[in-house]
């Protein structure tokens, strides 16, 4: 605290000489606060020691085995899901708080050791064929379930990333059949399921009274994938119109939630997206005029200054509103 | 001077200083309300992520005017273009700041960084054509642009690019001098410059006078600091002396003259930032002074092959879990004037970053999603 600052408004009648030496005693026995520090050199540590064992037995595979090694990797996972089994609290539909430091550390390594170990086994000895699919998919349910076990946050957020890899992967194969156009068409479509399914587990997650907390997660994701799906789509597709109204329908009820919401986070976000989309339709609509090039260029200048324009108005409005409510 | 209410901009630190207070229980909500009375605080300032989508907005309808201007320039004059540009988003972000009482909107920070960036890069397509000391003048245009605007606008970017181009700037003029004894001298000299611009700096933020200007000094410290280091780092002067090996009078090969005091340099200074980073309580000290000291075993280890990558990082990582460990269990209770109890109070970071946080390292990090447990070491 500045010292300086709180003297003149002493002088200013606005505190008693007893509050200044008050702030005064405070700021001299203030303990300055080192956790994020500690905890990134911790972390820090704990990254250097497990790539070096990485390359180690990287290096050293053919004198140690694949079977050793992958014994090794599920037994390691499988401690660390019993410690945080014999320290965890029993479930709640509640947020639970962890039951110490190490615990967030713990569990969040065991599921990394669990999908290296389901990774290993499917690289190495093809436990599920050629259903490659299916390595994902087994780790994922897991991961859900240790999220909602043990409440955290971090687990869901793999879990929903590989929930991604796996609508990805049951995919591909199909690039085999058809011509790479075509794949990338089921791409964007699985995107947009995916962004719809997190909402749809957000909105659940809340209905059923099950880890509320967990929704804004969900959204997080939801918006963020269903959004680049449809402005990928709008972009890449030659019938983008009707992409392009989705594009817009989910703009508008993004921003009409976030709106009665007051997430300032979610309407910038759904603002901007939607900018997108529209500034790629003008964009596109733009390239159809034949001209020698100026006129596109003049008219897409006075569409980008003149919508940017209207843009910075409306967020400003939003925000005088949004203080007034 | 000062284009914003210098008044309000007062009124502003004050109420950072008795929020903290108030948060610290020093003072009562009364007192707060009392002192929030009395320096009231009229800015236009909105939500952090309105900041954001303006600041992108801005950027965006800057680019287009200037794209319209080109376009109506038959994309020749590129540099009166920028000048015309820099000079027009300077004067917009006066009318909003006199006119709205913008500050920190997002609007005026871009209309100032991209009106700086435009003005710098107009005078310098002007002045390119013929001038046989252009690098010396490019960084010397952008040492008056930025410091004006950092002056102007108290505007913390725009003193940390001025405090770069001032390196540059010394850099290029000392260049000029010669191929000899300039260029043997060069890192002794940079270290100067920026040892004395850390003073310089440290004195003005105990300076009252500069009390408005102190997170600008601040970063110019920061910045003075690391570039301190950098100047005398083995590795940086090393190949500063191979970018200048093209001019016929250099055929310097194998180690480095002083080559002692740069590896000394190297290793020490990092240590003397955490030292005195400790002793006087200053957590940024030690901030910059561990990567650095990262840096430094880096650096010996790009001209010295002494163990295995994995080795390395086995017994590096070992030594640091048990440094880190050790520390977190010594400081449970406060020493020494530090603690590992958690800093509640925090001013800048809104609630939504943790979840974009969440979003972002999710896959690689543990994330503080049970603020209340993590206190509880046991």
């Amino acid at each position: 605290m500045d010292i300086p600052v709180f003297e003149k408004l002493q002088k200013e009648g606005l505190l008693s000489t007893e509050v200044l030496e008050q702030i005064k005693v405070h700021e001299k026995n203030r303990h300055i606060s080192v956790q994020w520090d500690l905890r990134t050199l911790l972390y820090l540590s704990i990254l250097m020691v497990s790539a070096g064992l990485g390359i180690v037995l990287y290096k050293n595979i053919d004198t140690i085995g694949h079977a050793t090694l992958v014994t090794l990797t599920g037994l390691l996972a499988g401690s660390c899901f019993f410690y945080c089994f014999k320290k965890s609290a029993p479930f709640s539909r509640l947020q639970v708080a962890s039951p110490d430091f190490w615990f967030d550390y713990i569990l969040l390594l065991g599921c990394l050791l669990m999908l290296a170990f389901v990774g290993y086994l499917q690289y190495q000895y093809h436990v599920f064929g050629m259903r490659w699919g299916l390595a994902i998919f087994i780790p994922m349910v897991f991961l859900f379930l240790f999220a909602y076990y043990f409440d955290h946050i971090g687990v869901l957020s793999l879990a929903i990333t590989n929930l991604g890899a796996w609508m990805g992967i049951a995919v591909a194969p199909m690039k085999l059949l058809r011509s790479l156009e075509d794949s990338d068409e089921n791409i964007i479509i699985n995107g947009v399921i995916l962004g719809l399914l997190l909402h749809l587990f957000a909105w659940l997650t809340t209905y059923i009274n099950i880890k509320k907390h967990f929704a804004i997660v969900y959204k997080n994701f939801g918006l963020h994938v269903l959004f680049i799906s449809l402005i990928w789509a709008t972009g890449s597709f030659d019938n983008y119109f009707w992409w392009f109204l989705a594009l817009a329908a989910v703009s508008f009820y993004h921003i009409r939630k976030a709106i009665a919401a007051r997430n300032f986070y979610f309407l910038v976000a759904s603002v901007l997206y939607g900018y997108f989309g529209v500034s790629i339709v003008v964009v596109k609509l733009l390239a159809n005029v034949h001209s020698n090039g100026d006129l596109e260029i003049l008219l897409g200048s006075i569409y980008f200054i003149g919508s940017g324009i209207e843009l910075v108005f409306l967020l400003i409005s939003l925000n005088k509103k949004f203080n007034k409510q | 001077m000062i284009a914003y209410n210098k008044e309000w901009l007062y009124s502003r630190h004050v109420l950072a200083q008795a929020d903290e207070a108030l948060h610290e229980q020093c003072i009562d909500q009364v007192t707060f309300n009392a002192i929030s009375e009395k320096h009231p605080v009229k800015f236009y300032t909105p939500n952090f992520f309105i900041r954001i989508g303006l600041a992108i907005l801005t950027a965006i309808i800057l680019l287009f005017i200037a794209v319209l201007f080109l376009l109506a320039a038959n994309f020749k004059s590129a540099g009166g273009v920028g000048v015309f540009i820099g000079i027009l988003s300077i004067a917009v972000a006066e009318m909003f700041i006199h006119s709205k009482n913008h500050y920190n909107s997002g609007l005026d920070n871009m209309l100032v960084w991209a009106g700086g960036y435009s003005l710098w890069m107009g005078l310098m397509a002007i002045l390119y054509e013929g001038y046989s000391h252009h690098d010396v003048l490019l960084g010397f245009i952008g040492v008056i642009i930025f410091l004006v605007l950092a002056v102007r606008y108290v505007d913390t970017i725009c003193a940390i690019v001025a405090t770069l181009f001032f390196l540059f700037f010394v850099y290029t003029a000392y260049k000029h001098f010669g191929t000899g004894w300039p260029m043997a001298t060069i890192p002794f000299v940079m270290i100067l410059v920026m040892g004395v611009l850390y003073f310089v700096s440290k004195r003005a933020m105990r300076s009252p006078g500069m009390l408005l200007f102190h997170n600008c000094w601040l970063w110019v410290s920061y910045v003075a600091l690391v570039c301190f280091y950098a100047a005398g780092n083995y590795v940086v002067v090393d190949y500063f002396r191979d970018s200048l090996k093209t001019t016929p009078d250099i055929s310097i090969r194998g180690p480095l003259l002083f080559g002692w005091f740069f590896w000394s340099w190297t290793f020490l200074i990092p240590v003397i930032y955490i030292v005195i980073g400790i002793s006087k309580k200053e957590i940024t000290l030690i901030r910059i002074g561990l990567p650095l000291l990262v840096i430094g075993i880096l650096t010996f280890r790009n001209y010295h092959h002494v163990m295995e990558p994995e080795t390395a990082l086995m017994i590096g990582g070992t030594i640091l879990f048990v440094i880190s460990y050790s520390l977190i269990s010594y400081l449970r209770e406060p020493h020494g004037g530090f603690t590992f109890k958690p800093d509640t109070f925090n001013k800048e970071i809104p609630d939504m970053t943790k979840i974009i946080a969440a979003k972002l390292v999710g896959d690689v990090a543990p994330i503080d999603n049970k603020p209340q447990a993590n206190n509880d070491w046991e």
